[in-house]
């Protein structure tokens, strides 16, 4: 393929690739490097592609890739905690009353926005990839479950579980964060 | 409905708005009789009211640019190392850039040209640069700017150059009051044309048997100045040059600072400033890049201009040899009022230096007496040629400052490839063979 063809899509996608960097790591410069890493990855393997690729789903899956791992880095030990807490849900099951964990103390008033926005994003990175692309497509980039399902390859019904259970694995994990009245 | 028969996936259905009315209604009637599940709808709107936030970013249009440029530029810098490989046959008429034969040519010429009359008595002159950063010369089909070189030395002026390159192998280097340097790679060498208006005299010159070097795409050099900044050592930040805002990039290399300034909107070369550690005081400005402009053929002419007379150089390259060396510093010391030896030999700043005597008087005239017009340049062109054939660290000069005619002084020593022993040249120009524990400290 063409180097022109490159420049083409880069100019093409790149907003869309800094857009969803930018969402999940809410830092412009991680973003900007996760736009970066992205758009060189495609072009070192760039004269093994045969044409026939789809550079939206490609893309998008390589941006949240890579800014879920620069996630996982930047939250490092910060995290461990709830790794566990997760897990021992995974291996037990998404029964309800796994779901239903006993109220937290009233939660934080103080607690910023912006920190449940971080905590989020770290939960994001543990989960089953799927999942998380899955929700990050629905919730942060508010795009149709029928487009969600072309850019996952796989069909409706299966982007509505991934994001179910996206939804419940974060409210588990977030449930000591998140408020607990409608 | 009973508590019991609410699961959670309903719930996580119900927050997402994917439930039927007649099964939202359901589930509104349960969440008014269950706390739990109505803490966990809770839950769920505040984690979903979190990502909704986060979904509305504001995007700046200048950033999304700014990371696409960014992109192309670090994508041409890793293609150059990918070139550098898979392009093997480079083609001959691209040798001329970055061949070590090659630029020693176009040093040698400059040198030559500096010497034969170029500048040296009408006070024009340097391209002492000129060899040094043909490393960072170009690519597009056709290359075109100017190049201001400071030499840091009071009584010479600052010179200004236009350069021109096409990638059929040419190159064109022209002053202001009409001094032309033609370049042209052919199958075999490098040969070419410079142009001395006040003598109406033109020297034609020819190197042959100038070995490729295919580990390299010299056209890439241009492309490698382009994309200097996905590999710049320091980054200058947005600077206003000339009245314009421009965006900087250092590189430092082992014998020269590179500084690019880039137009951030365009992501256009604008400027390229040289510094190089061996001749403080001096640097070299490129400016007015233009890429791509159609350059006729006649533009790169081999032919003398109508009632020009020549001077004939020419030296096939595998037949220079220490015999033509020795010329060179017999001629230079010759030429010298002092007989002192050329006080470098192995860098294109012999030209400046050479620019630089003349005006201090160092020389007895135009020429060496008994010389002439004609052979000076050649021996001066194959002697220089010499020195440029011999691998780095091979070699040593320790002419300067030396007069001729010790026959105990040691001015220079070399190996030859394969050989074991070393030539001393001595400044009586004569020449022995030691082994590498006799050679001078």
């Amino acid at each position: 393929m063409s180097d022109k063809n490159f420049e083409n899509l880069v100019n093409e996608h790149g907003r869309r690739v800094l857009g969803t960097a930018t969402r999940v790591l809410r830092d412009a410069n991680l973003a900007y490097d996760v736009h970066q890493e992205v758009f060189l990855g495609v072009w070192r393997r760039w004269h093994g592609y045969n044409g026939d690729v789809n550079w939206p789903a490609y893309l998008y899956r390589a941006t949240v890739r890579k800014a879920l791992e620069i996630a996982r880095r930047r939250m490092g030990k910060a995290g461990r905690g709830v790794k566990c807490q997760a897990s021992s849900i995974e291996d037990h099951g998404l029964e309800p009353s796994n779901l239903n964990l006993p109220t937290s103390p009233a939660p934080d008033s103080a607690m910023q926005a912006d920190e449940l926005q971080q905590k989020l994003v770290a939960a994001l990175a543990r989960l089953p990839r799927r999942q998380a692309e899955a929700f990050i497509l629905s919730r942060l980039e508010k795009r149709e479950t029928a487009e969600i399902a072309k850019l996952l390859g796989c069909s409706e019904p299966t982007v509505r579980v991934h994001l179910h259970r996206a939804v419940m694995k974060l409210a588990v994990e977030l449930h000591e964060y998140l408020e607990g009245e409608p | 409905m009973s508590p019991h028969n609410v699961t959670h996936e309903q719930l996580v259905q119900f927050a997402l708005g994917e439930l039927s009315s007649e099964e939202t209604r359901e589930i509104q009637a349960h969440l008014r009789q269950c706390e739990p599940c109505r803490r966990s709808v809770g839950r769920l709107q505040s984690l979903l009211d979190c990502a909704e936030r986060m979904s509305v970013l504001p995007q700046d249009e200048q950033t999304v640019e700014s990371a696409n440029r960014k992109v192309l530029l670090a994508a041409k810098t890793q293609d150059q190392t990918r070139r550098g490989i898979s392009f093997q046959a480079v083609l001959l008429g691209r040798t001329i850039m970055n061949h070590r034969m090659a630029k020693w040519a176009v040093a040698a010429v400059v040198a030559l040209a500096v010497i034969a009359g170029w500048s040296l008595f009408t006070g024009d002159g340097s391209g002492a640069a000129y060899a040094r950063m043909v490393d960072q010369l170009h690519s597009a089909h056709t290359l075109m700017f100017s190049m201001t070189t400071r030499t840091g030395v009071e009584s010479m002026p600052t010179v200004r150059m236009d350069m021109a390159y096409r990638d059929t192998g040419h190159v064109r280097i022209a002053t202001a009051d009409g001094y032309v340097t033609v370049l042209e790679a052919t199958s075999t060498g490098t040969k070419g044309i410079s142009l001395v208006p006040p003598t109406k005299s033109y020297v034609v010159f020819e190197m042959a048997n100038v070995r490729d070097d295919p580990a390299k795409d010299p056209w890439a050099t241009l492309e490698r100045l382009r994309t200097l900044p996905a590999q710049a050592d320091t980054i200058l930040g947005c600077r206003e040059i000339d009245g314009r805002l421009l965006e900087g990039f250092q590189v430092r290399g082992e014998d020269a600072t590179t500084t690019v300034w880039i137009d951030p909107d365009s992501g256009q070369l604008v400027r390229t400033e040289l510094e190089f550690t061996g001749a403080s005081g001096m640097n070299v400005i490129l400016s007015d890049f233009q890429l791509d402009v159609p350059l006729e053929d006649s533009f790169f002419s081999l032919e003398p201009p109508e009632g020009y007379t020549p001077v004939e150089v020419s030296a096939d390259a595998s037949q220079v040899t220490e015999r033509d060396f020795i010329e060179l510093l017999r001629l230079w010391s010759n030429w010298t009022v002092d007989a002192s030896f050329p006080p470098v030999v192995g860098s294109p700043e012999i030209a400046k230096i050479a620019v630089q005597m003349a005006r201090e008087g160092k020389f007895v005239g135009p020429y060496a007496p008994a010389y002439g017009s004609e052979r000076q340049p050649q021996i001066m062109y194959r002697g220089f040629v010499f020195v440029g054939q011999l691998a780095a660290g091979t070699w040593r000069y320790a002419g300067q400052n030396v007069s001729f005619g010790d026959p105990a002084t040691p001015i220079f020593w070399y190996q030859l490839v394969g050989s074991s022993t070393w030539r001393i040249i001595y400044a009586d120009l004569h020449v022995e063979d030691v082994t590498a524990d006799k050679l001078p400290k």
